[in-house]
């Protein structure tokens, strides 16, 4: 199995901007199982996740021209999938986003430890698992999801100024811990 | 670097099938969004999971296809569209049978004839033959814009939630607006007194029927009006003028069909109404 070049991602956006659906059909199978999983564990609604899949091909279909080449293909797809996202579940109330998942899997602890050595965050990461669930979640939408904070609030029904205040004292926090593990 | 970090496979198995924690979770996250290989391996743990959480893959391309498959509307739905249509009114108006090409046709033609026996020496028989037809065109719009037999494609519209009566003014609407140009444009060859006083047997029989649509398919009533209205007008021809029929006793039962017509019209709207319900 060979790493597949992105820019062929943007070869096809090219194509199918020309009105190519099988170049499509290549980027979905490309693309769609990652964000369906990244969209799963942002929402509990296997409904909702395959509508916000469809909703988001559909829009990449008329859009296909607004990808600029210099980017990344996958972190403009998921822009657009996380936005689906926000505006499907506008009028759900009865969708639970970001569920709190378990914070030890059964994976073991070795496992994970290791893995934690090379992630992005480093040191951030536990620091981010003590956090509350209320604070992760404003957190992920905003830092990790790249929302604005009124697209954050209106994904978690909680209004602006609360996903605010709880991003101010995540951060808060996550710099008070990173100084005491320093120290 | 050549050798570059990827997700241990424990763990984007546990992504995928949703069994670690947010922490661990972001951090696949990170990786996967600009990883294609990685993305490679999701897409097999994915579709391997067999109590997976995950969408049907396949069904929701079947969706997506059919969603951008869908064919642009014609340039008259288009039309009707910027004219202020919603989406919907603009599609059912433009399968109006009016704004289809063989009825533009049928009625140039028929209007046209009307007017070039008119011009011709057999002056009386084409004011006749104009007064037969023009005032049956708008009646046989209303007939067609609401008749099963007529339109096969109606009895699915039926089976949505669209008020047959709103379909049925909207294509009256759309009859009236294409029809009514030419006839009129007809009767401008025909000698004083026929235009546009056509225009009031026109406008009794279409209310009259929209009213009687309100009941029952148009077509029939529009039938039995339509031979009522030949009749009357071969008779009045054979004992003189046809044209006696656009005065005196005639204008006074046009304009009560049109007022019986309108009353009973909207009194049916009120009752049964013609705004779309939201599905
Ligand atoms: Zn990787």
């Amino acid at each position: 199995m060979t790493v597949v070049d992105t820019r062929e991602d943007a070869e096809l956006l090219r194509v199918m901007g020309a009105g190519d659906l099988s170049a499509m059909r290549v980027l979905y199978d490309r693309h769609a199982p990652w964000l369906a999983v990244r969209l799963a564990r942002r929402c509990n609604d296997a409904e909702v996740v395959a509508d916000v899949l469809q909703d988001t091909f559909v829009a990449v279909w008329k859009h296909s021209g607004a990808f600029r080449g210099d980017g990344d293909v996958g972190a403009w797809l998921w822009g657009i999938a996380v936005r689906r996202l926000v505006s499907r579940l506008r009028r759900r109330r009865d969708v639970v986003v970001f569920a709190d998942l378990p914070e030890r899997g059964p994976l073991g602890p070795d496992v994970e430890e290791q893995v934690l050595l090379d992630i992005e965050y480093g040191e951030l990461g536990p620091a981010v698992g003590r956090l509350s669930p209320e604070m992760r979640a404003v957190l992920q939408a905003t830092v990790l999801d790249g929302l604005t904070t009124s697209e954050a609030a209106k994904l978690l029904h909680i209004p602006q100024n609360t996903v605010k205040t709880r991003l101010h004292r995540a951060k808060v926090r996550l710099r008070q811990s990173l100084a005491e593990g320093r120290s | 670097m050549t050798t570059r970090w990827h997700v241990d496979e424990a763990l984007l198995v546990g992504w995928v099938e949703g069994r670690i924690g947010p922490v661990f979770a972001a951090s696949v996250e990170q990786h996967v969004v600009g990883c294609a290989l990685c993305r490679d391996r999701v897409g097999r743990a994915a579709v391997s999971d067999p109590g997976s959480d995950l969408p049907d893959f396949e069904r929701t391309w079947s969706a997506i296809r059919d969603a951008v498959e869908v064919p642009r509307p014609s340039r008259t739905e288009r039309l009707l569209a910027a004219g202020g249509l919603s989406a919907p009114d603009a599609m059912l108006a433009a399968g109006a049978p009016a704004l289809r090409g063989a009825w533009l046709s049928v009625v140039a033609l028929v209007v046209l004839f009307a007017a070039a026996a008119s011009l011709a020496d057999a002056r009386a028989a084409g004011v006749t033959l104009f007064l037969i037809v023009a005032p049956l065109i708008p009646v046989a719009g209303v007939a067609v814009a609401y008749s099963v037999e007529v339109d096969p494609a109606l009895e699915q519209e039926a089976a949505t939630p669209y008020p047959k009566l709103r379909l049925v003014l909207l294509r009256t609407a759309a009859v009236l607006v294409v029809s009514l140009p030419l006839v009129a444009a007809a009767g401008l060859f025909l000698p004083t007194g026929v235009s546009p006083r056509w225009l009031l047997p026109a406008a009794g029989f279409t209310a009259v029927l929209l009213a009687a649509s309100t009941w029952i398919d148009p077509a029939r009533p529009a039938i039995a009006v339509a031979l009522g209205w030949v009749i009357t007008v071969a008779v009045t021809a054979d004992r003189g003028s046809p044209v006696e029929l656009l005065t005196g006793s005639g204008v006074i039962v046009y304009l009560v069909l049109l007022v019986g017509g309108l009353v009973a019209l909207v009194l049916r709207i009120r009752h049964v109404g013609v705004r779309r319900r939201l599905s």
